[in-house]
């Protein structure tokens, strides 16, 4: 089962994640609700999950700079961006991100983007 | 560092504001598509239960579109016309075809596009796109039947003096606020505000089109307000051929 950290600042979104990714077969593993939350909690964890989902807007921490710093940790760690910064796309890939998803997106477009990253090679 | 650290100048308080709500807004309605999704998605649903949460997922996504125009309004503001990239008008209409049946699942939207040239470059950056799915959103919204025709033809101009690309969408059953067919556009400002939140997306396409040195009109296809009918032009400066 593929294993998912989710990282957002708004409680409702990473419920809303939560939601939707359990219903479609995916493990949450944690949450955290800004970028430095993310690193700890990454770091803490000696089983990697399989994807992260990574917002951007965060207090502390951005997602962009987490990212950078979770693959420079782990550099075949899958991060899934998802911002409704659309300019931001480009600093996410940059920073290691692997997909980008434009809010607000279809439940689809996530399990399409999931299911993507899942099978991909490290 | 935070994303929203560096100090914010007075005279961008309001900008500021707009896109944190913006933010706020979107991702709220993010909750609310995703589980209207969920809701239409569950096996079993009634067959009503799903047409309503495909209806209020439409509402959400233009709620979403109408918000976002705000913050690319203000955006707007900062536009130099001369800096402008070029892009692929064609490109920018296949995408927002796909993207407006995804708008409008409840739907059946069809396009006729005769004699579509391969390319047709023009200067605007992303801003081109969105107005272009814009003034496919408006005219969907203008249109109380579920099934839409939009007929769009791209053609080569001129535009005040300069070479152009003239993107026009006619809609057979839009019904345009009759208060348009004279001034066309602008007349909206002089409009009651009740009359005139009819006119939220043509005032948008207009504004835009203007900040990226082109134009928008929207008429009604027959002099007539008991006939249903309405075109929509917008032209956009023509760039070099990528």
């Amino acid at each position: 089962m593929t294993s998912v950290l989710i990282v957002d600042d708004e409680l409702f979104i990473v419920e809303l994640y939560r939601d939707i990714l359990q219903l479609r077969g995916y493990k949450v593993v944690g949450t955290a609700f800004d970028g430095e939350e993310a690193l700890k909690k990454y770091g803490d964890t000696q089983e990697k999950p399989d994807v992260i989902i990574m917002d951007h807007r965060m207090p502390i921490m951005n997602g962009v700079e987490a990212t950078k710093q979770i693959i420079r940790m782990n550099p075949r760690q899958k991060v899934i961006f998802v911002s409704a910064d659309v300019l931001v796309e480009k600093e996410a890939r940059d920073a290691g991100a692997v997909e980008f998803l434009p809010k607000p997106f279809r439940m689809d477009d996530l399990i399409e983007k999931m299911q993507k990253v899942s099978l991909s090679e490290t | 560092m935070s994303a929203h650290s560096k100090p914010v100048q007075k005279k961008d308080h309001f900008a500021f504001y707009m896109d944190l709500l913006g933010h706020d807004v979107l991702n709220n309605n993010q909750a609310v598509l995703s589980y209207l999704e969920l809701i239409a998605a569950t096996p079993g649903v009634d067959k009503k239960v799903k047409a309503f949460a495909e209806k209020a997922v439409s509402h959400v996504r233009t709620s979403t579109v109408l918000i976002d125009n705000v913050k690319r309004l203000i955006a707007s503001r900062d536009i130099e016309p001369e800096k402008l990239k070029p892009i692929d008008l064609v490109k920018s209409v296949e995408r927002a075809e796909s993207d407006l049946r995804r708008h409008f699942p409840a739907k059946r939207i069809r396009f006729e596009t005769p004699a579509m040239p391969k390319s047709a470059t023009v200067l605007g950056n992303n801003h081109a796109s969105d107005l272009v799915l814009n003034v496919f959103i408006t005219a969907v919204r203008l249109n109380p039947g579920d099934d839409i025709v939009l007929s769009v033809t791209l053609a080569e101009e001129r535009f005040r003096g300069k070479p152009a690309w003239t993107m026009r969408v006619e809609d057979k059953n839009a019904q345009l606020p009759p208060f348009l067919d004279g001034e066309g556009v602008s007349a909206t400002y002089s409009q009651d505000i009740s009359t005139a939140v009819k006119t939220t997306g043509v005032l948008f396409a207009k504004m835009l089109a203007e900040s990226l040195g082109g134009d928008f009109e929207a008429r009604s296809l027959y002099h007539d307000p008991k006939r249903r009918g309405a075109l929509f032009t917008v032209i956009l400066r023509r760039g070099e051929k990528l």
